[in-house]
Formats: structure tokens, sequence, C-alpha cells
């Protein structure tokens, strides 16, 4: 056994230009002629912008009136004013509740965030899981509501900010599911009919209009469906029109989903004898909810965005708090600070939630 | 042909379902009819050729108050519409497939900057971002302070001058806006509306395009890649002669839904107060209290136009695969 090495070679180091930290630079920045380009243009560019935003943002912020009202901000090279957040953050978060009471929306909406934070994972997946939900939402209702054990009765009209936005997503998205599973099963079932052509006439005209529409139809149109004497508050019919609304959209996600549970499954069931209803309740939605969870947080995400679109018809959400804040004459001029302030937490929750979608994705293998 | 048996239980529900959703909307149509004349609300669509008493500005189409009629106003503001729903939509696509490509670069700040635009932008509600740039147009120095001289765009807080082509007696030229005392004269002019929407969706919707571009392009082979690189073709010609016609046969649905996006969201015209057709629509509304009517429009116009883009892209869609099939 001669040709056999008696003892380990050591590796090769690589060449010396490859090799640290120099070498990685040289490979992420500066690879070819072009790339030396894109960086240098690119970091000039950016180091500028980027100075220019901490001279606004930090260095030359006001960060507190200290007493001296907006006036401390208005001085000559004074930079972002961060000192109206200070000021206005009661506003844009509970908007026009009650100030002696605002650590009920604030309670009622920690206990909506830590719903999210539990039902995010799939541990919690279980029948306690819809049961926990409306002991939430009941705690929900008794801390923004009131009128029970002590607190003041608080009406909706009150309600604002944050807490509306919040609610507004979860209830109407929680609201638009049953209705998209029907309807997604409904253009998914084999046999036409009245149903079907009805399911797909829905899903394809509420696809195509803009949400926008179908609000104002529901804050126009709805008091003229309803016989005289009947009337729903504003926040209702709004709530009902983006429950139509997610409906079509995630409705056809849940299609997706249907469509990607092999034949197969469908004939086991039905030679287990089966019924219909249990295979699709028991064997089919399961699995198809299952494949298509990351598109339907996904939708989740934009309808959450989409909430913010309640400003135009006169719901006092994060958004049309943001907008009153901004409009206050004594601070005039100052609704970039407010605006940026309220896009951090729009980001805050569309970001965890893409992180979230992005998550289930990988965690449900490669996609095929 | 196999026919199935008549099959008598499922042609009972089938009727039974209809005549529930008759009965629904006969129910639906006399309650609203009797609210309508309880209100003292005429119906019908008379009303489109009386003249309309509140303007539309700003629209292609020139409309006078108290002369021309409701219907040209409509047509004012949808005309309004296509407008701003084109002009987004041909930024938006530059934008998003250089920031889509920019993902995809072999340089890691490119990468990282391209990433960091898409996070940012796609998580915020379009409607903020138009409020955002809507603020800030307004806090640009008036007209006449309005700055530098001899450049390409001059944005006061009245709205943007773009410098643009002319005709003029001697011919085309290219003008340049400038300030002119308190005015500012040449170029196109977008309103502090029309631009706030303008940019607010643009930038909003890049973000998406950008993601679609990455995905269509990482969804061409590997193989096409180094087929080509393999045959010594440079990278820029591999992507624009080889990647991009397959990318884009991949991208076609989604980009079709991302432009049907930015018409539908070219409504939040509404929260600035720019006239497109939901503007105006809800200014109509108001001044002839017809609601049933002017909301019927209004669906009609948005699913109409959809319908067709949609009906569209699906025609192209299958050409387009036969193309792929040949």
């Amino acid at each position: 056994m001669r040709h056999v090495a008696q003892q380990r070679i050591a590796p090769a180091p690589p060449p010396p230009l490859d090799a640290g930290w120099g070498g990685a630079a040289r490979r992420l920045f500066f690879s070819s002629p072009a790339s030396t380009a894109a960086t240098l243009v690119l970091g000039a560019a950016l180091f500028a912008l980027g100075w220019q935003l901490v001279l606004w943002g930090v260095v030359h912020a006001v960060f507190g009136t200290g007493g001296a009202g907006p006036e401390a901000c208005r001085r000559e090279g004074a930079g972002a004013c961060w000192a109206i957040i200070g000021e206005k953050h009661r506003l844009i978060l509970f908007g026009i509740y009650p100030y002696a009471q605002q650590w009920r929306p604030a309670a009622a909406m920690a206990v909506l965030v830590a719903m999210y934070v539990v039902s995010a994972l799939p541990r919690m997946w279980n029948w306690r899981l819809p049961a926990w939900w409306i002991v939430a939402l009941g705690a929900f209702a008794v801390l923004m509501w009131g009128g029970v054990f002590g607190l003041p009765f608080v009406p909706d009209d009150q309600w604002g900010g944050l807490a509306v936005t919040l609610i507004l997503a979860t209830l109407g998205l929680a609201a638009g599911f049953p209705l998209a599973i029907a309807l997604a099963l409904l253009r998914h079932s084999a046999s036409d009919g009245a149903g079907k052509a009805l399911a797909v006439a829905y899903i394809e005209v509420t696809r195509s209009v803009p949400l926008l529409a179908v609000l104002f139809l529901a804050s126009v149109m709805i008091p003229l469906f309803l016989p005289q004497g009947m009337d729903l508050s504003k926040l209702f019919r709004v709530f009902v029109a983006f429950a139509l609304f997610t409906a079509a959209y995630l409705a056809e996600v849940v299609r997706g989903g249907l469509q990607a549970v092999p034949r197969g499954q469908y004939e086991a069931a039905a030679a287990l004898g089966l019924s219909p209803f249990v295979s699709t309740m028991r064997v089919v939605l399961p699995q198809a909810l299952a494949a298509v969870l990351p598109a339907i947080v996904n939708v989740f995400i934009a309808f959450f965005k989409a909430t913010s679109i309640v400003v135009v018809v006169g719901i006092f959400d994060l958004m049309t708090a943001a907008k009153r804040a901004a409009a206050d004459a004594q601070w005039q001029g100052f609704g970039t600070e407010i605006y940026l302030f309220v896009a951090v937490i729009y980001f805050a929750f569309c970001h965890a939630m893409s992180r979230y979608s992005a998550w289930l994705q990988a965690r449900s293998g490669p996609v095929r | 042909m196999h026919r199935p048996p008549w099959n008598w239980k499922a042609a009972a529900r089938q009727a039974l379902s209809f005549a529930v959703l008759g009965g629904l909307l006969v129910l639906m149509f006399q309650v609203t009819s009797a609210n309508l004349q309880s209100r003292g609300i005429q119906s019908g669509f008379d009303f489109l050729w009386k003249p309309a008493t509140t303007p539309v500005f700003d629209s292609p189409l020139a409309f006078e108050a108290g002369v021309d009629t409701f219907a040209r106003a409509f047509a004012a503001g949808a005309l309004n519409s296509l407008k701003i729903t084109i002009a987004a939509i041909v930024a938006a696509t530059v934008l998003g497939v250089a920031v889509g490509l920019g993902r995809l670069s072999h340089n890691a700040l490119a990468r990282a900057l391209c990433r960091g635009y898409v996070e940012v932008m796609r998580n915020i509600p379009v409607l903020l971002h138009i409020f955002l740039w809507y603020g800030l147009v307004l806090e640009l120095p008036p007209a006449s302070h309005a700055g530098p001289a001899g450049s390409l765009a001059i944005a006061s807080n009245r709205g943007v001058y773009l410098a643009w082509f002319e005709s003029r007696a001697e011919g085309w030229s290219f003008v340049l806006p400038r300030v002119d005392g308190l005015e500012i004269t040449g170029g196109i002019y977008m309103t502090p509306e029309f631009f706030a929407l303008f940019l607010g969706i643009s930038l909003y919707t890049a973000a998406f395009i950008a993601e679609i571009v990455r995905a269509s392009v990482e969804s061409v082979a590997r193989g096409q890649w180094e087929a080509s690189a393999a045959l010594g073709v440079p990278r820029g010609i591999v992507l624009r002669g080889v990647i991009l016609p397959q990318a884009f046969r991949v991208g076609v649905p989604s980009l079709t839904s991302e432009y049907l996006g930015i018409f539908k969201n070219s409504t939040l015209a509404v929260a600035i107060g720019y006239q497109d057709f939901m503007a105006v629509s809800e200014t109509m509304l108001t001044d002839t209290g017809q609601a049933v009517e002017v909301m019927a429009i209004v669906m009609l116009f948005y699913a109409v136009v959809s319908l067709l883009v949609s009906g569209a892209m699906h025609v192209f869609e299958r050409r387009n695969m036969q193309w792929g099939a040949r």
C-alpha cells in the first residue's frame, strides 16, 4: 500500500487576496469594475442622505419643548420636532377616548396583541384557541365599552386610534374567514349550479372594485336597504363592508389550497364511508388551509394596511388620529414627524407578520 | 355524449336557492324604494343630462360648472383616474424593475439597499405614503422662492413643474420651467394633489413590482445563466436577451394584478382631494342625493375596467403560453 498517503495533508490556504475580511469585502463590494463603481456611487449617496437625515432627525432635532410649546420647534435651525410625538401620542394611540380612562384601550390592545402572539404559535393550534379568542374579545368589549364592574360606559363613537385599527382588522378578518371558506368551497365544487355561479360572480366582482367603493356603498347604501327605524352604527357598517370585502380575497387563497389537495384524498375519504360534509371538514379543509397558511397571513397584512382607508368615511382609526394630530393649527408644519411615528407603528405590525409568514413558509418545507 | 340522469333532488335544491335569492332581492328592492320615497329622493338616470353645479379641476376634459352636464363630470373624473393610473404604472414599473434587479446584483451594497427599500415601503399603508408626500409638498417654499432656475424640475407648494417638449411657432423645443415673479411657467404642471398621489402610489407599488421581478428572474432555471455564461455572453446581454424574456412570461399575471391594484388605489385621491372618478362621484352623490344610481355607476366603472383589463391579460397570457410551447 505504498501509494496511500501515510499522514493527512493539510488543506492549502485560500489565495491571500480572497482570505479574511479583505477578501470578503472584495467579493461583496469590489468584485468587478462595475461593482466598484456601484459601491462608490451608492455609498456616497447613502452617506450624504444618511448624514442629512441624522442631522435632521437626531443632531438638530427637538426632543422636548421644555415648557415652551410649539415655539421650541420653530427656532432657527431646528430639525425634526419629536416633541410633538410626546404632545400628541395619547391622541394618536387612543383618539378621543376619555382621557382619564385611557388605560382601558391600552389594556384592551395588550389583550389583542397577546392573543396575536399566542395564536401564531403552532403549538397552540387546538380547540382551546377559539375559546381563548372568545374570552379575549369579551375582555376587549368589557374594557372598551365598560358599563360593568364600575367602569363608566364609553360609546363606540368615542373609540379611536390604534385600538380601532386593531379591532377592525381582527374582527373584519375573523368574520370574513368563514364566508371565505364557504365561497371557496362553492366555487371549487364539482357541480355547476346557482351556488357556484353566485360564488364566482361575488368573488370576481368584489375583487374588481376598490375597497373605497365598497366602504362608500356600506356607509351610503346600508341605511337605504334596512327597514325604516332600524339603524346600525358607522363602525359596525364599516366592519361589515370589511368582512365582505376580505372574504372575496381570502376565498381565492383558500381555493388555491383546495386545488392543492390531491384527488386521492377525496376518494379515500369517500371509500372510508365518510359523508361529504365530514370529509370536507376533517380531511380536505385542514390540508388545504395548511398548504396556504403563509398566503393567508399575506392577505392579513394587506388588510391590516387597508384598514387605514376608513379615514375617508370618518372612522377614528390610527390614520384618522394621525391626520387629526397633524391638522392641529398650533403645531402646524410638523405633520411629517407624526406620519413617520405612525408609519413605524404600521411597519412594526406588518413586518412582524411578514417575517411570520416567511417562517411558516420555511417551516412547511421546500416549495415544490 | 353521456348525459347524467335528471336529478330531482339537485334540481329542487337549485330552484329553492333561486327562489330564496329572488325573494331577498325583491324584499331589498321594496324596502329601498320605500326608503327613497320617504326621503323624497327621485330615481332614474335623468340627472346625468342636467348641468352639474360643482366644478372638476385639472382634467384633460375641460369642465365648466353650471354649464356642463353630470355625464361630462363623470367623464372628466374618469379621465383623471386613468391619468393618475397610467402615470403611476409607468413610474412604478421603471422603479420596480430597477429595484428588483438590484436585489439580484453581485454588489452587496446594492442588494442591501434594494432589500431595505422593499421592506420599508411595502409594510407601510399606501395612504400613509400619500399623506406623507402631500404634507411634504405643502411644506415646500412658495413659487417666488422656488428653486434653482434652469433646473429640470421646480417644486413649490403650488405643485411641481417638469421640463418637457412644447410646440412653438418655430417647431418643437425643450422648455425648462422658470420662476416668473409669483408664478412658475413652462413644462408639465402637476398639482400638489396629483404629485403626492402619483409619488405615494408609485413608490409603494414599486416595492411589490420589485418582488415580482425578483421572483420571476429567480424562477428561470439556473442552467440558462450557466449556458449563456459558457457561451461567453456578457451578463448584461444574458439578462436582456435570455433571462428577462422568460421571466416576463412568469411575471405577467402578478404584474397585471399590481396594475389593477394601482387603478383601485387611485381612488385614495378622495383622501387628499384630487378629483378622480371616485371623488367626482362622491360630490355628485351629495349634490343629487341619488345614492343608488351614483353607486351603481361607480361600481360599474371600476368593475368593467378591471374585468376588461384582466380579461385582456388572460388572452395575452394564453397566446404567450402558446409561443412558449412552440
